[in-house]
């Protein structure tokens, strides 16, 4: 087990390694720097801000000068947010990017869990037409699209939640339901999916014929093996809501990472968006792993 | 509205801290996207600028109605008879101050050697500020910014006693208070710069002097200040907490938390399409601002080498159609490339500008055939290239298409995003751009040494030596009046040679709550925050179920 994790962390090391050092030499390439602007300071002004910031050195000088930060945990000076580091920033965005993530998250997989079991219990009843209807108006309306209507509505209209910013847990409502809906949908027909074959299996007309109750064959013998393509989804659907977050972030005006990735880029702010990129890859390569880990407890056969 | 009241009950109940008890005044308004400096001295944009005023003092402010100058730490200014030698008499009752755990302190109060400090400072190449060039205009300035001198002693600002400071200048600027107002010229603290580098503008470290002190910066979100009660005047002042939010510039995100009440005063324009609206609301606050839509040419592209060429194109711009369905905040049709509302300048326009559409068109095609080109025939296609917005891009298509239409000249808008834009303009990599400029203080010369031989944001590859003759000659006369002839003269020769199309002259865009009172609309889109007056009565009225709780 160990020597899996062990394996699985060494991969995921290289994988970023290389992921930073292509995106490193991507953003310099792109045309223009961070402080170019429309009012062009004079020549002597331009060197002086450069050289502050090692832009005058050569490029591979600056790619060893980021990478030995980068051993010592040091994302560097940001250009953009000129008082602060790069560490200092992530730090104060993660949280929030990270919080709206693991509502999103939670509350995804138990009502998308629970109304999976649902329609999969009434299967071909009315309630499960109903129910799998709705999981696919969800997976259909993109969340850029619901977002502004229910803040027109929440916001605007009736003045119940704010529509900008993250402040107190009221804040919270709209943009977790707006992205969680999407992954809730998915989450029901894949549960729904996989408890059809659980439920038709032997061992569970064992349960029935032994007069087990609904909810000892649904949580206690059909949840556990129903689960498992419910997890492998997660991995992937993790990653997802920390990159929807950005369009999220943007609706709502969130201060999180994804708002400042966007910006950064737009802005060549280079250690700015290279911090960005190397969490946003840190968290999709954790949130897999940690899959992998409760799939195997989960299995063990597997 | 039944489902309203129910829902906000259940809210209410979820939420108990809603509640909340006697609250102190907060005003909340909407600067654009974040400030990338809170340093005054390195500031850049304009939403700097709005946090910056508030914070710190300088020898002169904008006023909040007229945007000109009145003093704050000056009490007199007296220069010589040739306006070279300015003496300041300077008040010594305004305090640094700082918030400490939501206490503020008081510290000792501003002197004229802080100036002294403050503008050396602010030229010393170490610092870098992107600003510095502002203060060139000091005996010394450009040879210590750029390194040339290394006693910053040398620099001509001395002060003479606590409340005496003397400015010595390069040569004759009479108009040298217009500059005054402008963030380069602020007042910072030496204790906390001396003691903490570069942080100390982080909350622990920092100390203001302004009429509002410096709370917190909340990354992406918000800058709050408090007021400052050791600033003079201070029981005028109604607003406790002043919450600067950055959402965005144009952005629909900010109309919908100013509609929701979450914003009582937005000082970044709102995207065009919700202009309308706004303006029926009675939200909008509009002024003539000291700045010029223009449309810049590459004068190497073939065909556009030659004048008649490019007064064609200038004869034919919808300016009118431009302002009024694309704009719409009520920008003016521009015929000059520096704007009318300078003090004292007379702008000169283009020939022929004045004249009916019908004719002008005709004129143009006059012109276009006598330069060997009858229809827009053997001219080949030419792109205008426009930085990413949904504005730049409509008046690139309604550019493209009437001079198609009038002139056949094919012209194909092209749309690079900003970065890529700057970089292109400044390696003049383009053949026509959309581009714009605005004055930092008021005197036409900003604009007209733009386009000296080999000047940083000339970018067009026009050079003139009669143009440069006027304007080395403009920088050291001391007669306003005259100074005022010679940069009319380059202006006429610029308007001969068109390196750049004027579309329309700019206006500030702001919106206010109607609950606001004492914010006004200026020529520098500068907003002072202490006259402003919330009426809290009305802002319950309005939003109930945010301000009644």
């Amino acid at each position: 087990m160990f020597l899996i994790i062990l394996r699985r962390l060494a991969e995921s090391l290289l994988t970023i390694l290389a992921i930073v050092s292509v995106s490193f030499f991507m953003m310099k390439y792109a045309p223009g720097g961070p402080f170019d602007s429309e009012k062009n300071p004079p020549e002597a002004i331009r060197k002086a801000i450069e050289a502050r910031y090692h832009l005058d050195e050569s490029l591979f000088s600056q790619y060893l000068r980021y990478m030995r930060g980068l051993l010592e945990l040091d994302l560097g000076p940001s250009f953009q947010v000129a008082h602060l580091s790069v560490n200092e920033v992530l730090a104060e965005g993660m949280g929030y990017t990270l919080r709206i993530g693991l509502w999103t998250m939670l509350l995804s997989v138990v009502v998308g869990v629970i109304i999976g079991m649902m329609a999969a219990w009434y299967r071909n009843r009315l309630a499960d037409h109903v129910l799998m209807s709705l999981a696919m108006t969800g997976i259909s309306i993109p969340s850029m699209v619901l977002a502004p209507v229910l803040l027109l509505l929440f916001g605007v209209t009736w003045n119940l939640l704010p529509t900008s910013g993250l402040h107190g847990t009221a804040s919270y409502i709209l943009p977790v339901f707006c992205l969680s809906l999407f992954y809730i949908a998915n989450i029901a027909r894949l549960t729904r999916g996989s408890m059809l074959e659980v439920l038709s299996s032997n061992y569970i007309r064992t349960a029935r014929a032994k007069g087990l109750s609904t909810q000892a064959i649904l949580f206690g013998h059909a949840l556990r093996p129903a689960m498992i393509p419910v997890l492998s989804y997660l991995g992937p659907a993790m990653a997802g809501m920390l990159a929807g977050s950005l369009v999220i972030e943007k609706i709502f005006v969130i201060p999180g990472v994804g708002r400042q990735f966007v910006d950064s880029a737009f802005a060549r702010d280079y250690t700015m968006a290279l911090g960005m990129i190397i969490f946003y890859c840190v968290m999709v390569v954790f949130f897999n792993a940690i899959v992998d880990i409760i799939y195997r407890v989960l299995d063990p056969q597997i | 509205m039944i489902a309203g009241t129910w829902l906000s009950l259940i809210l209410i109940l979820l939420f108990p801290s809603w509640l909340g008890a006697t609250a102190p005044v907060e005003l909340n308004v909407q600067v654009g996207e974040e400030i990338r400096y809170l340093d005054p001295q390195r500031a850049t944009g304009i939403s700097s600028a709005h946090i910056s005023i508030n914070m710190f003092s300088g020898l002169y402010q904008y006023d909040a109605r007229s945007g000109d100058p009145v003093p704050v730490l000056a009490r007199s200014a007296s220069p010589d008879k040739d306006f070279t030698v300015w003496t300041f008499k300077l008040r010594t009752d305004i305090p640094w101050v700082s918030d400490e755990k939501g206490k503020i302190r008081r510290h000792r109060n501003l002197r004229a050697a802080d100036v002294v400090y403050s503008w050396r400072r602010m030229l010393s190449p170490e610092l870098a500020s992107e600003y510095a060039y502002m203060l060139y205009i000091l005996k010394n300035g450009e040879a210590i910014n750029t390194g040339k001198i290394k006693d910053l002693k040398q620099l001509g600002v001395v002060a003479l006693d606590d409340e005496t400071l003397q400015v010595t200048l390069e040569g004759p600027v009479p108009s040298l208070i217009n500059y005054l107002p402008h963030h380069s010229f602020v007042v910072v603290p030496e204790e906390p710069i001396t003691r903490h580098g570069d942080a100390w503008i982080r909350q622990g470290n920092i100390r203001t002097s302004g009429p509002f002190v410096f709370r917190e910066w909340k990354l992406k979100d918000r800058i709050t200040l408090v007021k400052n009660p050791f600033y003079p005047g201070q029981e005028q002042v109604q607003p406790e907490l002043v919450h600067f939010r950055f959402i965005g510039t144009y952005s629909s995100e900010a109309v919908r938390a100013f509609r929701a009440g979450e914003i009582d005063i937005d000082l970044s324009s709102p995207p065009a399409n919700e202009l309308r609206a706004l303006k029926k609301s009675g939200n909008l606050l509009l002024a003539r601002q000291l700045g010029t839509y223009f449309v810049r040419i590459n004068l190497n592209t073939p065909g556009l080498e030659k004048a008649a060429v490019r007064r064609a194109l200038a004869l034919t711009i919808p300016r009118k159609k431009i302002a009024r369905y694309v704009l719409k905040g009520g920008q003016q049709p521009a015929w000059s490339f520096i704007p009318d509302s300078f003090k004292g300048y007379k702008p000169v326009v283009f020939a022929s500008a004045k004249v009916p559409w019908k004719e002008r068109v005709k004129e143009a095609r006059r012109l276009l055939a006598d330069a060997g080109y009858p229809g827009g025939k053997g001219l080949p296609e030419i792109t205008y290239v426009y930085n990413t917005s949904e504005t730049h891009k409509s008046i690139g298509v309604v550019l493209a298409r009437n001079w198609q239409k009038e002139l056949g000249i094919r012209v194909k808008p092209l749309n690079q995003e900003w970065k890529v834009y700057l970089k292109n303009q400044h390696m003049k990599n383009y053949e026509m751009q959309r581009s714009g400029w605005v004055a930092d203080m008021d005197d036409p010369l900003n604009f007209a040494e733009m386009f000296i031989t080999g000047g940083g944001n000339n970018n067009t590859g026009f050079s003139n030596k009669e143009y440069d003759r006027l304007i080395t000659a403009a920088r050291i006369e001391g007669d306003a009046g005259r100074r005022n002839e010679l940069i009319a003269g380059a202006e006429k020769i610029l308007m001969r040679e068109l390196p750049v199309l004027p579309v329309v002259n700019y206006t500030s865009i702001n919106m206010r709550q109607r609950y606001i009172k004492g914010l006004y609309a200026n020529k520098f889109d500068q907003h002072p925050l202490a006259p402003v007056k919330i009426d809290l009565e009305a802002r319950r009225k309005t939003f109930p179920a945010r301000y009644s709780r």
